[in-house]
């Protein structure tokens, strides 16, 4: 009975170990970044870029005409797709309860990612880049940027509705539905992907669904189902 | 003392719960019940309406080039969700962390897993046929020759069993939240990758990979019609994507994570975990595999009949398809019009095509060269010079013999049906042939062959151009230089053709067709300059 004092008092104290302490903000940082399996999630990102400078280089798709963009588009989604993946939460409701933080933290990991896949893709791509061979993104980043960040919102949208871990489906639909409408020369604001790289529409419409997307996930978080999926 | 002999035990009753396949039956309806595909339906609703459906609806009512929809169209847009459910699916107990607690479950971790196989390939094979379902009556409502081909469905379903199975295995191999998507989109682009190799910039079909991609291109209007469709294709297809299957759920059996019984115990003769289990996944790797091996060694000696213009596969079409014509009773124009002949599967293009024909013939008439009938032939009867050129067919002894492979676009265009037509007749009576293949030497000492066309001389251009202008088409195309030094004293002839050509379809057709008469015989001779016409 002596001893149990005295080793609480060892496991407790503030004078244990004080050059250890991490702080509480990069503590929370750091746990929430783990409990979104964020490292993994770079990991798969910096895997997008890298088979997209391989795709780019060794040429794996029929890239001519308007099926030009049409692996991009797809590697677009599928970061897409991994950042939408991230919001699930492996602690669900309990979690909403625990601070005020999670408001904020929410929306600088989506914004954080997406700025890392386009890092990553643009990297994969100017590796690949050589202009003599004819060899680069048609239309450069500027709708590598669009397509990921439009894509990304449909993706928080169907976090709210199906849960985090299933909302991957809705960046890859969008995908095979803007393939659709650029072989089939069909061009709306919201087949953003299927239109030219400046073009304003397709910009607003991204940009309009990104910003719907992450406010309402900011605000209400990803669905958690009763099978904690 | 007297020996007894004990009275026999009674044999053990038979256990009184449900049969083993009854057990495995429930398990497959309960996985049905709840699969996340189901979440997918409305998307491949969408998709399918706006892409196969779609791109049907605009193709020509011909069962053969409708049905390359299947394959080229609703197949690949259907990988990507297949691949990521069946992934979804076979990562779920890793995913979960609860491949302990299932560990003491009654039924065998296989019988399990191919489950939850069978429950996400029932939902994806289910909504593939039913979009083929829709197609194929859609067809049918239309078509006037012809029924609906099975062999792309069954490439289909295989080809869609082999991604499930493949992504399922991948998902219980490497279990995480991230699996779906990325095999998803790793399928995807392996579907993509074997497409550029069928249709891309390397030749076309060349390859195996790419005779083995069920997503290729679409094949010309009579393919399918005058001969039968390569049944070698598919049959290699098919077995490969079967391969493809069987191997991977043997993988699904044999490896440790997925509740099988290990790469070292399938070698092992004395190991754990179930020799039926062990004998029954090795020979399903083996199978698969030398079923895929042997399917990609005959998609090596795949190539172009010259008779039916397919690609086949020799061993196998030689001994079951051949190549003999399909017999057919052609569709002919009403008595009193242009004769007019075509293969019955064009039937609703009779009119159109009558029309047409009848009015270049009429505005000809009396006219050396002139055709006395048309009749539809296939593609692979013609020239090589017309299959590359720009025309459909060429007149000969007096018959107009022409194929529509060219001449129906696959986008509905009814004006360019009749350009092509009329602009034939003209360039018939008016020039002659339309060009020759000519063989070439490069610098490099390669040789190459290519068509050279027969653009005829600017009078000859600018009263063909004038005729078709009366007649409503488009000028006859005239290749020339484009850009260099030649470019514009081309350009400059053609402003001249232009011009002669807007003047002599200005006159009334009675004189037209009076100076025709007087000067054909000069103008085919090349005689008469554009300074001379009317």
């Amino acid at each position: 009975m002596s001893a149990l004092p005295d080793v609480v008092a060892e496991t407790w104290s503030p004078d244990a170990s004080p050059r250890w302490r991490v702080p509480a903000v990069v503590r929370l940082l750091g746990l929430h970044l783990r409990s979104r399996r964020i490292p993994s999630a770079l990991i798969a990102l910096l895997a997008c870029g890298v088979v997209l400078g391989a795709a780019l280089e060794y040429h794996w798709w029929y890239g001519t005409g308007s099926a030009a963009g049409e692996l991009p588009t797809l590697l677009e989604g599928c970061a897409a797709a991994i950042i939408g993946v991230t919001t699930h939460s492996p602690f669900g409701e309990p979690e909403r309860a625990t601070g005020r933080w999670l408001p904020f933290l929410r929306p600088a990991l989506i914004l954080a990612l997406c700025g890392a896949a386009i890092g990553f893709l643009a990297a994969g791509a100017a590796v690949a880049y050589s202009p003599h061979a004819g060899v680069g993104l048609v239309g450069g980043m500027l709708p590598v940027a669009r397509n990921l960040l439009g894509f990304t919102g449909v993706a928080l949208l169907c976090s709210l509705a199906i849960g985090g871990l299933l909302s991957w489906i809705g960046p890859l639909a969008y995908v095979g539905i803007c393939q659709c409408a650029a072989i089939a020369n069909y061009s709306e604001p919201l087949t953003w992907a299927s239109r030219p790289p400046a073009d304003r529409g397709g910009w607003i419409a991204a940009l309009v669904v990104f910003a719907v997307g992450l406010a309402a996930f900011t605000i209400r978080g990803p669905r958690v189902r009763p099978s904690g999926e | 003392m007297t020996a007894t002999i004990p009275a026999q035990a009674p044999a053990p009753s038979a256990p009184t719960g449900p049969r083993p396949w009854l057990q495995t039956a429930r398990l497959l309806r309960t996985e049905i019940r709840h699969s996340a595909f189901v979440w997918s339906l409305p998307l491949l609703v969408v998709l399918f309406s706006y892409d196969p459906y779609r791109t049907a609806a605009g193709y020509p009512v011909l069962w053969p080039v409708r049905s390359t929809v299947v394959l080229n169209k609703f197949w690949p847009d259907m990988v990507i969700f297949a691949a990521g459910f069946s992934a979804w699916a076979g990562s779920r107990e890793g995913r979960r962390h609860v491949g302990d607690l299932l560990a003491s479950t009654a039924r065998p971790a296989c019988t399990r897993q191919l489950c939850a196989l069978a429950g996400t390939a029932f939902w994806v094979l289910a909504a593939f046929l039913a979009g083929v379902i829709v197609l194929y009556v859609r067809t049918s409502q239309q078509a006037t020759w012809g029924g609906p081909p099975i062999a792309p469905v069954v490439v289909g379903v295989l080809g869609l069993v082999a991604v499930c199975s493949l992504a399922f295995t991948l998902g219980a191999l490497f279990p995480g939240r991230f699996t779906a998507p990325i095999v998803a989109v790793a399928l995807t682009i392996v579907t993509l990758w074997a497409f550029r190799q069928a249709v891309g910039d390397n030749g076309g079909g060349s390859g195996a990979i790419g005779v083995l991609s069920p997503d290729g291109g679409v094949p010309g209007n009579d393919w399918g019609l005058f001969y039968p469709v390569s049944i070698g294709v598919p049959i290699v297809q098919g077995a490969f994507m079967a391969g493809v299957a069987v191997a991977s759920v043997g993988v699904l059996g044999l490896a440790s994570r997925t509740g099988g019984v290990g790469w070292r115990g399938a070698l092992s003769g004395v190991a754990a975990g179930g020799a039926r289990l062990r004998a029954i996944a090795g020979s399903a790797v083996a199978v698969g595999v030398a079923l895929a091996v042997a399917a990609f060694v005959l998609a090596e000696t795949a190539n172009v009949a010259d008779a039916t213009s397919t690609l086949q596969i020799p061993v196998i079409d030689n001994a079951l398809a051949g190549t003999r014509p399909i017999p057919y009773t052609p569709v002919c124009s009403s008595a009193g019009s242009f004769p007019v002949c075509l293969h019955p599967a064009f039937r609703d293009y009779l009119p159109q095509v009558t029309s047409a024909l009848s009015a270049v013939v009429a505005e000809l008439a009396g006219l050396p060269g002139t055709p006395t009938r048309a009749t539809e032939v296939s593609q692979a009867a013609l020239p090589q010079a017309i299959v590359e050129g720009n025309g459909n067919g060429q007149v000969t002894d007096g018959v107009y013999r022409f194929t529509m492979t060219n001449a129906v676009a696959l986008v509905a265009d009814p004006g360019m049906l009749r350009d092509g037509l009329q602009q034939d007749i003209v360039h018939a009576v008016v020039v002659g042939s339309s060009g020759k293949i000519v063989t070439s030497t490069r610098p490099n000492g390669g040789k190459t062959t290519g068509l050279q066309q027969n653009n005829g001389t600017t009078a000859q251009q600018a009263v063909e151009d004038g005729l078709l202008r009366a007649l409503g088409s488009k000028p006859y195309p005239v290749g020339g230089p484009q850009n260099g030094p030649g470019a514009q004293q081309f350009q400059q002839q053609q402003d001249e053709v232009a011009q002669a050509a807007a003047k002599f379809a200005a006159l009334p057709a009675a004189t037209r067709h009076a100076w025709l008469v007087a000067n054909l015989t000069a103008l085919t001779a090349g005689t008469i300059t554009v300074a001379q016409l009317p």
